[in-house]
């Protein structure tokens, strides 16, 4: 036995070392860099000043103020409407390719998953492509169609559709890959028994797939959140957060303060734990909400 | 299913899928056009005149090292699976099986840190790992993804799943837990490696922000912070960052085609394994 629990030390222990150095200590030391006047440059020098970081954050006087909650604001937007769309259109799309024969269905999966095989990076600079607005693909297609081309980073609402449609394209495959999975295993019998009793499309959808798919949808609603609120790499690179702010994200931000020239990183360490209990929060509540029914 | 109704899915699927497979057609063809004719208009699918200009060019400018960032990249990704499979493998199994002290309770604080949003530990990080002197050398990439809790708890999961009686007549049989670890268990989670080692590979891989704040000097970029440079590089020569941006997804490609089978499985897996 106690063979066995030196082997348990050791097996953990080249893991523990790397969570320990870059997750446990980092963790707890942004609580207590988040209490200091830590410039980013180095530790010489420092000094605790208390709440200061936070009463910057909480005095709407400051630009910082306005500008820290300007980009949460904007990024919950963002988070209350892209988690339908990047849950709900790759859920309709796999409760009609389950109805497809099964060798169709393989061949739109692969399809509908490639675009998440780019990396953000990839994807940033595919999107400035897209939505340029002389030479750009999205107003080929529109002209085409017969419609005006949109100048569509030069404002904040087309700005903001830009990253929608770009983060929709390039990641509903994964979650439309775990629903399609799941559907397998609904009962064809239930859908059957229902178009019995007169339900319609519409009817077996809410009732029978929405239920049967509860634990996934569950799943994939959480990660969405998660990924919504660190939304970074398609905003920095498509619009650079522009017009003017209209598109920084709280993450863009935080790393704007805590990496810029202007040696407030004790700031940005204040800010990421404000705006991580924000993210923690809404991830709590929206799990307590979704499991309540059992 | 009513045949018209079926028909009807159909084609608001095909419509679904050109524009999910369309844009990357045209984003092909037009990495292999000429500056002038990456700006013409209308679109062509299909390039008059196919030129590797938009590759050349970037492939042969000494202050943008594509082959550098994209060896960097390949590199990094690469001895970060190594060492996260091995590490997070080791720490799944000990977790599952062996029985010691307080393992229990260290289980439960890195479930409670899986918990602590990535964003809270940017700064600090970065003071770590400035402090270790690792700011603008590969190391600063590789090593700090290994802390990640997610997929030490998915070993875990798939250690459990083993069944215990093959574990005791090996005890009883006098194996030593080194023994039964790479003789008899690790063979039995080879789905569980893959997938953490593709999971692991095209993570470390994607990663952008990162490697955007750890790196100064060119040569030590990735491909990602590479391309994102690009835009402002190659402004409006869209056959130039065309062709980066298919260079930096083709090894992906490759990569999914032949573990396809395990990525599908792992994606259909994961949202299972909560319970």
């Amino acid at each position: 036995m106690q063979n066995r629990n030196i082997a348990g030390w050791l097996f953990i222990s080249p893991y523990m070392i790397f969570f320990m150095i870059f997750l446990l200590i980092p963790t707890i030391s942004g609580v207590a860099l988040s209490f200091t006047d830590y410039t980013g440059y180095s530790l010489d020098n420092l000094s605790f000043i208390g709440l200061e970081n936070y009463k910057v954050i909480f005095n709407p006087s400051t630009l910082y103020f306005k500008e820290f909650w300007g980009a949460v604001l904007r990024t919950i937007g963002y988070v209350v409407i892209s988690v339908p769309l990047v849950v709900g259109i790759p859920l309709v799309l796999a409760s009609m390719i389950n109805e497809l024969s099964e060798k169709a269905g393989n061949i739109f999966r692969v399809i509908f998953y490639i675009p998440t095989l780019f990396s953000v990076a990839a994807i940033g600079l595919l999107g400035v492509w897209f939505f340029e607005q002389q030479y750009g693909l999205v107003n080929y297609f529109l002209d085409v169609l017969g419609f005006a081309k949109i100048g569509w980073v030069n404002n904040e609402i087309s700005s903001w559709i830009a990253i929608l449609l770009l983060t929709i394209w390039w990641t509903i495959g994964g979650n439309l890959i775990i629903f399609l999975a799941s559907l397998k295993e609904i009962p064809k019998g239930l859908y059957e028994a229902a178009e019995i009793d007169g339900a319609n499309t519409l009817q077996k959808f809410i009732y029978i797939t929405i239920p049967g798919l509860k634990n996934q949808i569950l799943f994939t609603v959480i990660m969405a959140i998660i990924a919504s609120f660190n939304l970074y790499g398609q905003p920095s690179i498509l619009t650079g957060g522009g017009p003017g702010r209209a598109t920084t994200t709280a993450t863009m931000y935080i790393r704007e303060v805590g990496f810029g020239a202007s040696g407030t990183a004790g700031l940005a360490a204040a800010m990421a734990i404000i705006f991580g209990m924000i993210i923690m929060v809404v991830s709590y509540f929206q799990f307590k909400l979704q499991t309540k029914e059992d | 299913m009513k045949k018209s109704n079926k028909l009807g899915i159909t084609i608001v699927l095909i419509i679904f899928v050109l524009i999910w497979i369309l844009p990357i057609l045209y984003a092909v063809s037009t990495s292999f056009k000429s500056e002038l004719a990456a700006l013409s208009w209308p679109i062509k699918l299909i390039p008059e005149k196919f030129t590797l200009e938009g590759y050349l060019t970037p492939l042969r400018n000494p202050s943008a090292p594509v082959l550098v960032w994209f060896w960097n990249s390949f590199l990094i990704a690469t001895i970060h699976t190594v060492l996260a499979v091995s590490f997070f493998t080791m720490a799944g199994y000990s977790f599952a099986r062996l029985k010691f002290k307080f393992r229990d309770q260290i289980f439960a604080i890195l479930l409670a840190t899986m918990m602590v949003p990535g964003i809270m530990n940017l700064v600090p990080l970065y003071l770590v790992v400035r402090n270790l002197g690792l700011v603008d050398t590969k190391w600063a990439m590789i090593l700090p993804g290994l802390s990640g809790i997610f997929n030490v708890f998915l070993m875990r999961q798939f250690f459990l799943k083993v069944p215990k009686s093959l574990e005791e007549s090996a005890i009883i049989d006098g194996a030593s837990p080194i023994q039964i670890f790479f003789k008899i268990m690790l063979p039995l989670v080879k789905p569980g490696l893959l997938v953490v080692a593709i999971f692991s590979f095209i993570g470390n891989w994607n990663d952008f922000l990162w490697p955007s704040i750890v790196t100064n000097d060119v040569y030590q970029r990735t491909l990602p912070v590479g391309l994102a440079m690009m835009k402002g590089n190659y402004g409006g020569r869209f056959n130039m960052q065309l062709a980066l941006v298919i260079i930096s997804f083709v090894p992906v490609v490759i990569l999914f085609s032949i573990t396809q089978k395990y990525i599908m499985r792992g994606l259909s897996g994961s949202s299972g394994i909560k319970e």
